[in-house]
C-alpha cells in the first residue's frame, strides 16, 4: 500500500507518515528515508572526516542506528527528524575521531601546527572576500581535527558554545577559544592560498 | 553570534550538492551493505567482561581442585595398608609344596636324637683340635652345603613357625558396597499395603490392616 502511495506521488507521504512506517520496519519506508537523507549525511561526514572509507563506515553505522532507534524517536514538528538524524551522524563522526585518537593530539599540538601553517605576512585577512567552495573545503580539511570539530559544530551544525562544550567534553571557554583560533586560521589559510 | 564569514560558509555549504564536493561514494552499494541479510554481528566484550570471565574460570578451577583433593588424600593411607596386607598374604599363599616339604624334613631331623647340626659339628671339631682358627671354622661353614638341607633353611626349620590362620581376602569393591537398606517396619508395611493394595479388593487390604493392629 505504501509502495503504491509513494509511487503515485512521493511528496504526499509526510514526514510523520514516513516515521510511522519506519517504526513498523517497513522496508520501503526505510529505503525512502535513506534516499532522502543520504546526501545530507554525506556532506556532513565530509566536513568531519577526510577518508572516503571512514565516511562510508560512518554513514553505514549512522543509518543502522537510525533504523534501530527510530522506535524511540518522538516527532516534534517539521525538521525534527532531520535534526535527529544529523545528531546521530555527528555523534558517529565524533566517535570515529575519538577512536582514532586524532582529536586530542590535535589540541595538544595546536600551537606548533599553527606556527607552521599560518602565513606570517602583515596583511589582515579580508572577511568580505567570496571564496570558491572547493577552496573553502580544502582549507577546512586542512584544519586540525580539534579546530575542525568546533568550527563544524558551531558554524555548520548551529550549536551553541554550551552544546559544543557538552558534545566534545570540553569547557565553554575552551570551545570559544578553539573557535576563535579556528576562524583566524581559516581566514589566514583562505587568504594565503587565494 | 555568528559573524559574516560563518554565515557565508554556511550558505555556501547548504547550497552545494554532493557532486560539488567530488565525493565518489556508491550509495546503492552502501544501502545493500546496510540491509544485507545475515550480517555478522560484532560482539564487543569490554575489559570488565573479560575480567569477570577469567575470575569465574579461576573460581571453577579452584572449586574442582578442592572437590577432588580431600577424597584422594583421605583414602591413600588406608589403601597403602590394605595393599601391604594383601601382598603379605599373597606371598604366604604362593609358597610351593617343595618348600613346605623342606620345612617338614628339617623339623624331623631336629627331632631325631642322633642328629647333629652342621653348625654344632663345626664347633665340636674346633674344640677337639684347638688349632683351628675362627677363619677356618668359617671356611668349614662354607663347605657345609654338602649337607642335603641348606643352612638358611636349617635356621628356619629349627624355629618352628606358628601356622597363621588363613586370612580372608578383602576386596576394595566389597568395602564400597552400600549397606543393606533397613527393613521397613510393620506399620510402614501396613500403610504401604493400604495405600497400594496388592489386590484391588479393599476388604483384603482392610483385613490386613486390622490384623496388624
Amino acid at each position: 500500500m505504501l509502495h503504491l502511495l509513494v509511487n503515485a506521488d512521493q511528496m504526499s507521504l509526510s514526514e510523520r507518515d514516513l516515521i510511522t512506517y519506519c517504526q513498523k520496519n517497513d522496508a520501503f519506508a526505510q529505503r525512502l528515508l535513506y534516499q532522502l537523507y543520504v546526501n545530507d549525511l554525506l556532506k556532513l561526514c565530509f566536513r568531519y572526516v577526510n577518508n572516503k572509507t571512514d565516511i562510508e563506515d560512518i554513514l553505514q553505522h549512522s543509518f543502522e542506528k537510525v533504523f534501530l532507534k527510530i522506535g524511540q524517536f518522538e516527532y516534534k514538528g517539521a525538521g525534527s527528524l532531520k535534526a535527529w538524524i544529523h545528531r546521530i551522524a555527528i555523534n558517529e563522526c565524533l566517535m570515529h575521531i575519538r577512536k582514532n585518537k586524532t582529536f586530542n593530539i590535535s589540541f595538544i599540538d595546536e600551537t606548533t601546527w599553527l606556527e607552521d601553517k599560518i602565513d606570517h605576512s602583515d596583511h589582515e585577512p579580508e572577511a568580505n572576500n567570496t571564496f570558491e567552495l572547493s577552496h573553502v573545503q580544502a582549507c577546512i580539511r586542512k584544519l586540525p581535527d580539534g579546530y575542525r570539530a568546533v568550527l563544524n559544530l558551531y558554524v555548520f551544525d548551529e550549536m551553541t558554545h554550551e552544546k559544543v562544550a557538552d558534545t566534545l567534553g570540553i569547557s565553554i571557554n575552551t570551545s570559544k577559544s578553539q573557535l576563535s583560533r579556528a576562524r583566524k586560521l581559516l581566514k589566514k589559510l583562505l587568504n594565503s592560498e587565494s | 553570534m555568528k559573524n559574516e564569514l560563518d554565515r557565508q560558509l554556511k550558505a555556501q555549504w547548504e547550497a552545494a550538492s554532493v557532486e560539488d564536493f567530488g565525493i565518489d561514494i556508491d550509495t546503492e552499494k552502501l544501502w545493500h551493505k546496510i540491509t544485507r541479510p545475515g550480517k555478522p554481528q560484532t560482539i564487543r566484550l569490554s575489559w570488565l567482561k573479560y575480567a569477570a570471565a577469567l575470575l569465574i574460570g579461576a573460581m571453577v578451577t579452584f572449586g574442582l581442585m578442592q572437590w577432588k583433593a580431600p577424597r584422594s588424600y583421605a583414602l591413600r593411607p588406608g589403601m597403602d595398608r590394605l595393599e601391604a596386607r594383601q601382598a603379605a598374604f599373597a606371598r604366604q599363599e604362593t609358597r610351593t609344596p617343595q618348600e613346605e616339604q623342606h620345612g617338614q624334613v628339617s623339623q624331623k631331623q631336629a627331632a631325631t636324637p642322633g642328629y647333629i647340626s652342621p653348625a654344632s659339628r663345626a664347633a665340636s671339631i674346633a674344640s677337639k683340635t684347638g688349632t683351628i682358627t675362627k677363619k677356618e671354622s668359617l671356611k668349614e661353614e662354607q663347605i657345609m652345603p654338602e649337607s642335603p638341607v641348606p643352612a638358611a633353611r636349617e635356621s628356619v626349620a629349627q624355629v618352628p613357625t606358628r601356622s597363621q590362620p588363613a586370612r580372608k581376602t578383602i576386596h576394595l569393591l566389597d568395602l564400597e558396597k552400600p549397606a543393606a537398606a533397613p527393613k521397613p517396619g510393620k506399620l510402614m508395611m501396613a500403610i504401604e499395603e493400604h495405600l497400594r493394595p496388592k489386590s484391588d479388593d479393599i476388604a483384603f487390604s482392610t483385613k490386613i490392616l486390622t490384623r496388624q493392629f
